[in-house]
């Protein structure tokens, strides 16, 4: 049997993948609506249903959760009837109540020995075809002062089960997202890695920071998460040079320049490239010309590099080595920083200097 | 035989899932159609990408190890357009560590791929051993040693590539091969931390980076925040990297903020490469800015800095306004403008995301930028067109199919002005799976 090409191979089994998605689509899951604004408003007492909840100890506790048989204590109509829909999103495949892992640790029956009212906390309560869970806001929580401070003291695991695998956006001091914190982190992160590791995975930073590895841009992989601050958005490749001219070691966090002379010369624009063009405006090898190659490499080195990184034979040393045409090209000041018997002993300097 | 290895490399990634407190896994499809003007005839391509990665955490062995954790990111690609036959099929792995604390977690191990964050290191992808060491209650070391992760030996997909091309196979290491540091921190409490640091990458046994790192936030008031981090290069002795911060929450729904920072951007070259004889070059930045929440639904966000490059000076302004329709539909209004001697452009992007339902999504964004200056490729075979400006739009519907499936289709279409015309189709379908208390399925 003949093997298909490796890219065949990899495309079928991606459109296996994305054929079972659309399978396991046509079978999403029932999911069960209390009404819980419209039982408030008529009158229904909170712990006409979860009066199991004063001996809740922890979130997540199956007692808390009414049984059908309480529903159908009022609502044995709707049943006999197959008003299935009346509760269950899915009415053609009906299922039980699936309950979900807690994220918060919370204990009821210690909080309803302080006050029974449970209104104190749950402020607002969904309605029929709103799917939020009745989860008061973190608001409520930090209206006390015992969480109050430990919120100031950034204690969330006394609250939170597992920030990382539900990472919350600060809105205050001293870590606040609100403003653009894309732009905003690096310096923050550079001093309080540690405190972003209790909501970010490395994987989170790996989205956009391992650019040695990563196949693509963040942008590539998620084009509909457009409410992001993410830097290469739109047609970034039109605008990298002047952003690159506005801030280069910004760049460099993730790239370095060979990853630029990558992209260069797949475009033919480096001297090593299949067929190589030349980018440059006339007059640049002509000394006093406005467009002097000299002038522009003093004034952003780290461009040339991005097409002539090919090592220190590249086309640079040909000319500016000792005896060449082009002349000593070391900046004013490089001689009071760098000794003359650093000659015998960096190899970079070996280049110009044998 | 092959068989068997196989089995036993799963039933070794399971055993840690079985007793993990924690376990996150997914795997995302990403399919990519789009033209590579990069190729000489402009071929269209179509990229096929598989993400995997799996999370586990929460795993304790008595009198041993506590919290011990395993974290896999790894994404294989299959191409129809490439330049060498290798690069049909390709893959590697963006993080594959496993962490552990000693000690009653005074000690913390990580070893493996990584990502070393903070001081001098900044963002560092690295293959070795991470120690982190706490004295006390406030203070800590830590200290890394491996090798800087090199791309592998293949080429990325399209100009939305990331992996760089195969530069070890013709000698030139990107980073270096060898890299260690360090950093001791002082961090008093939650908010202020201040740190000092080290970093040095040898490449051939030859000093490619070695750089001294002062970091500091602290949180001077309830409502203000101070940020400054240094890197010094030691073998120029200059500064590489030098930013200052100051934020001010003036309210709970405004902020002010005002900042300066200093660049050297030839010190990020590496010291063996030649160009980092040529010039000292410097970038300077000051400038400020302010976020209000104006309404629970209205909110303003402004920025603008005075630069200072070589060659001239230049400016960058940065606003954007954001409306929340309802909790899951937005829509917002962003601008950019960035001006520095050798060109400019002004750039705006409008966008809206809006909740059909609670499960399926639509979004979509029209970006405009204009530039100041043409480029000039005349000479090259690049196809670009004569203008200036350039506008792109991208419509993409996503869908939470439920179990943990999701699923997005997405396309682009514009016109640039190094690409005659310029389209994209992405089609993502992913899975996520995550168990709380040993296979508990949410």
């Amino acid at each position: 049997m003949k093997w298909r090409p490796f890219w065949l191979r990899g495309l079928l089994v991606a459109s296996l993948l994305l054929g079972a998605g659309v399978v396991a689509a046509l079978d999403a899951a029932d999911h069960i609506n209390p009404n819980h604004a419209g039982h408030a408003k008529s009158g229904v007492e909170c712990l006409a249903c979860h009066e199991p909840i004063f001996d809740e100890t922890a979130l997540g506790q199956l007692s808390a959760f009414p049984k059908e048989a309480k529903c159908l204590s009022c609502h044995k109509k709707q049943k006999e009837d197959g008003n299935c829909g009346f509760c269950h999103s899915r009415p053609d495949k009906p299922g039980p109540y699936v309950l979900s892992s807690p994220h918060l640790k919370f204990n009821h029956a210690k909080h309803l020995e302080k006050d029974e009212k449970c209104e104190v906390c749950h402020l607002q309560l969904p309605a029929r075809g709103q799917v939020d869970k009745p989860v008061p806001p973190m608001k409520t929580c930090l209206g006390c002062h015992e969480h109050a401070q430990q919120y100031a003291n950034g204690q969330c695991d006394v609250c939170h089960r597992d920030l990382l695998s539900i990472p919350l956006k600060p809105t205050s001091p001293p870590f606040s997202h609100q403003a653009n914190f894309t732009r905003a982190h690096p310096p923050i992160a550079r001093a309080s890695a540690a405190s972003c590791t209790l909501c970010h995975q490395q994987r989170f930073c790996s989205d956009c920071h391992a650019a040695m590895t990563a196949p693509m841009r963040i942008e590539a992989v998620k084009p509909d998460a457009v409410d992001k601050n993410f830097i290469h958005w739109g047609d970034y490749l039109t605008r990298h040079s002047i952003e690159a001219r506005g801030n280069e070691s910004r760049c460099q966090t993730c790239h370095v320049v060979t990853f630029c002379e990558q992209c260069h010369r797949a475009a033919q624009l480096t001297p090593n490239a299949a067929n190589p063009q030349n980018p440059h405006p006339s007059g640049w090898n002509m000394p006093g010309s406005s467009s002097f190659h000299g002038t522009a490499a003093r004034q952003d080195i780290v461009s040339c590099a991005t097409c002539h990184e090919q090592g220190a034979q590249s086309n640079c040393v040909t000319c500016h080595r000792v005896g060449g045409v082009g002349g000593d090209p070391h900046p004013s000041g490089w001689t009071n920083r760098h000794p003359s018997s650093e000659i015998h002993h960096n190899p970079m300097c070996l280049a110009c200097h044998p | 035989m092959r068989g068997a290895a196989a089995l036993a490399l799963l039933l070794t990634l399971w055993a840690p899932v079985a007793i993990a407190q924690v376990t996150e896994a997914s795997a995302t499809t990403v399919l990519r159609l789009e033209p590579d003007w990069r190729t000489t005839d402009s071929r269209v391509g179509l990229w096929g990408t598989q993400y995997v990665g799996l999370s586990v955490r929460g795993i304790d062995i008595p009198g041993a190890v506590e919290d011990l954790r395993f974290q896999l990111s790894a994404w294989g690609t299959a191409a129809t357009i490439t330049s060498t036959p290798e690069q049909l099929l390709t893959g590697d792995f963006e993080l594959l560590f496993m962490q552990g604390s000693l000690f009653q977690r005074h000690l913390t191990l990580t070893v493996g791929r990584q990502l070393i964050s903070g001081g001098a290191a900044r963002v560092l992808q690295l293959d070795g051993l991470n120690a982190n060491v706490s004295i006390g209650k406030y203070f800590g070391i830590s200290g890394y040693v491996g090798q800087p992760v090199v791309a592998p030996t293949v080429s990325g997909q399209g100009v939305n590539a990331y992996v760089a091309a195969p530069t070890v196979s013709r000698g030139v290491v990107p980073l270096g091969d060898f890299a260690f540091g360090g950093r001791a921190y002082w961090r008093p409490t939650y908010g202020t931390e201040i740190g000092v640091s080290f970093l040095e990458i040898l490449n051939n046994n030859v000093i490619a980076r070695q750089d001294l790192g002062v970091d500091a936030h602290v949180l001077i008031l309830p409502n203000l925040s101070l940020t400054a981090s240094s890197i010094l290069s030691l073998v120029e002795l200059r500064v590489a990297d030098g930013q200052l911060g100051l934020s001010w929450h003036i309210l709970p729904t405004l902020e002010l903020f005002v900042n300066g920072m200093r660049t050297e951007p030839d010190l990020f070259l590496s010291r063996t490469s030649i160009f980092s004889v040529f010039a000292y070059t410097q970038r300077t930045a000051v400038g400020g800015g302010a976020f209000w929440q104006a309404l629970p639904r209205l909110s303003f966000y402004g920025e603008y800095n005075q630069l200072w490059v070589d060659g001239g000076s230049g400016n960058e302004a940065i606003l954007g306004v954001t409306y929340k329709l309802d909790r899951k539909s937005s829509v917002g209004l962003n601008g950019h403008l960035l001006y520095v001697p050798v060109n400019g452009y002004t750039e705006l992007r409008a966008w809206v995301l809006e909740s059909l339902t609670d499960r399926i999504k639509l979004s979509a964004d029209l970006q405009w930028q204009l530039l100041e200056n043409l480029f000039s490729y005349a000479g090259t075979s690049i196809p670009y067109n004569a203008t200036k400006d350039s506008i792109v739009g991208t419509a993409s519907v996503s869908w939470l199919i439920g179990c943990g499936w999701s699923a997005m289709l997405s396309g682009s279409i514009g016109t640039t002005p190094l690409n005659l015309t310029r389209y994209t189709v992405t089609a993502r379908i992913g899975y996520n799976f995550t168990t709380f208390d040993a296979g508990t399925p949410r």
